[in-house]
């Protein structure tokens, strides 16, 4: 079944239009990729559907309930939860309390919520920095913060904005696995990428965009063989 | 310049009552611009309605109960809980709009919303400085006379920074607080309501102003003007201190504080002068104040 039904949506920041007409679906328990170059429109995919940016046109509908024109926080309430590539991590709290601020009560009651325990089993690294201050953590650590924070208000569909992200390849390794590990635990993953290698690593299927469309959508194993899309909207 | 200990001491305790005024009044407005990034030019207008609707009350408990300094306690608390729901009214009703908005219609609105509760003010209570009288004996120090009222001011601003900072970094909606300072997008995204935030934040700085001009009422009158004079001196708090910074709108009250009471003696015209002279330095040596920093997102 349809999760998340993204249907022809126009976005613009002020009057410039920068998306035309993005149509994608997510089926539960999913991960599915948006893959394109620099500024062609997947953060400002992702923020649309959070409702931090705003479509002027078009339809989206997450478990048949329609998300335009809703603030952020009621997007959050309806179990989507928004990891962006900024981090944006409260840096004068600590990492405990970062965590803390994420926490919301889990829609359903048959799975067990989120905790500052589970989430320093998902990412071992983070343990040691308890007390610490969010202002004081590598990119690598603000990244798992980050996603950690978000998972603390129990999402069902997680938007991931580029998570691996100028990380060493070592801790890219370990994202991957954590991705990995969200996906068995049954969450439904929307992410955005650059990279096609770290994407079809986790990825069932891909959006290509460039300019504001979709240029092509498939499984990874079809865009595999697709050489001109990949040579022409993607780094290789 | 006053040279013995006891006049001096007498300028110190009133330079920390004056600091402990303008922190209670500087950390409502610090707050409000720290989260919602709006300058409300009417907090010292509705410090004022405070200050009046605390008069008016203590005159009707005097009446009702017969004379009392501690009558005082309860105008006190109803005023501040009165005032915190007309912040809320405001912010849901009026500030919320401004927020999209451009800052010279920012400016607009909170002076239109001076003129507006000025005049109510000048119906209602007329022209006249109103104050309350407390039976309180003055008593010796050193050579001098101190109000003992001028410790109650100091313990109760005191109590008030402590309770903020207790909030600020205790309690789950304190600790919001200073998130949404970061980035409000990003607290609204993790799924939490943020124009309950906003209102809350918007309350809460009006209460405390209130408060203040409540407490103060015994030792300073209050008439109209006098939110003009207060406002501009809690710009320069807040621009000392570093806006969004409770600790340095607290330290930066009292350089003001002090500073102010020691100028009347020296240089009465001069002392607002004085204090505009720090800010200049201030400014120059560090542009963020005292403890404010760039990091905003
Ligand atoms: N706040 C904004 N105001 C105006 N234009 C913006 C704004 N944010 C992004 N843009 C523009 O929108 C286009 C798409 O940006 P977006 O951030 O969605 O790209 P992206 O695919 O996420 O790129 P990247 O891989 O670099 O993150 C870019 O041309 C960018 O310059
Ligand atoms: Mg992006």
């Amino acid at each position: 079944m349809d999760e998340l039904v993204v249907d022809n949506i126009h976005t613009f920041y002020g009057t410039s239009h920068i998306l035309f007409g993005i149509s994608l679906k997510v089926n539960r328990g999913e991960c599915v990729c948006l893959l394109g170059r620099n500024g062609v429109g997947k953060t400002t995919t992702l923020k649309t559907i959070m409702g931090l940016a705003h479509a002027g046109q078009g339809a989206i509908t997450y478990n048949e309930k329609n998300l335009i024109g809703l603030p952020p926080y009621e997007i959050a309430r309806m179990g989507i939860g928004y990891v962006p590539d900024e981090r944006l991590i409260f840096p004068d709290l600590t990492v405990r309390e970062n965590l803390e601020i994420g926490e919301k009560a889990p829609l359903t009651r048959d799975v067990a919520p989120w905790t500052v325990d589970r989430v320093y089993q998902l990412f071992p690294s983070l343990k040691p920095l308890d007390g610490r201050p969010g202002g004081y953590l590598s990119g690598g650590e603000q990244q798992m913060l980050t996603c950690g924070r978000t998972l603390m208000g129990n999402p069902s569909l997680l938007l991931l904005d580029e998570p691996v992200e100028g990380l060493a390849p070592v801790v890219v390794q370990e994202v991957t696995q954590q991705i990995r590990h969200l996906k068995k635990m049954g969450l439904t993953i929307l992410f955005a990428e650059q990279n096609i290698k770290f994407a079809t690593e986790i990825s069932d299927r891909a959006y290509v965009i460039e300019g504001g469309r979709v240029r092509y959508e498939g499984t990874m194993e079809a865009l595999e063989q697709q050489s001109e899309i990949k040579e022409k909207y993607l780094m290789i | 310049m006053p040279t013995d200990i006891g006049s001096i001491l007498i300028q110190l305790f009133s330079g920390l009552s004056r600091a402990m005024m303008l922190f209670l009044v500087s950390s409502g407005l610090s707050l409000i611009f720290g989260v919602m990034n709006i300058l409300n030019f009417a907090h010292a207008t509705l410090w004022l309605l405070g200050g009046y609707l605390t008069y008016t009350l203590f005159q009707l408990f005097s009446n009702t109960f017969g004379d009392h300094a501690l009558l005082i306690v309860p105008a006190i608390v109803i005023v501040t809980g009165i005032m915190f729901v007309l912040g809320w009214v405001l912010e849901r009703v009026l500030i919320r709009r401004m927020y999209a908005r451009e800052v010279p219609e920012q400016l607009l609105l909170t002076f239109a919303l001076i003129l507006i509760f000025g005049d109510l003010i000048k119906l209602i209570w007329g022209v006249q400085n109103r104050r309350i009288f407390l039976p309180i004996e003055p008593i010796a120090v050193f050579d001098s006379y101190v109000n003992p009222y001028f410790f109650v001011i100091i313990a109760a601003g005191f109590g008030v920074a402590g309770g903020l900072w207790w909030f600020l970094h205790r309690t789950r909606y304190g600790k919001i607080v200073r998130a949404a300072v970061y980035s409000r997008d990003m607290v609204s995204a993790l799924g939490i309501r943020i124009p309950t935030i906003y209102a809350g934040v918007f309350a809460l700085g009006i209460a405390i102003a209130a408060f203040s001009a409540g407490v103060f009422l015994p030792i300073m009158p209050i008439g109209l003007g006098l939110d003009m004079d207060l406002i501009i001196q809690c710009f320069a708090v807040v621009v000392i201190g570093g806006f969004g910074s409770i600790l340095g709108t607290f330290v930066a009250s009292i350089i003001v504080g002090i500073v102010y009471a020691f100028s009347i003696f020296i240089w009465p015209g001069g002392a607002l002068a004085i204090i505009f002279l720090i800010l200049v330095a201030v400014l120059i040596w560090r542009p963020w104040g005292l403890f404010g920093t760039e990091m905003r997102y």
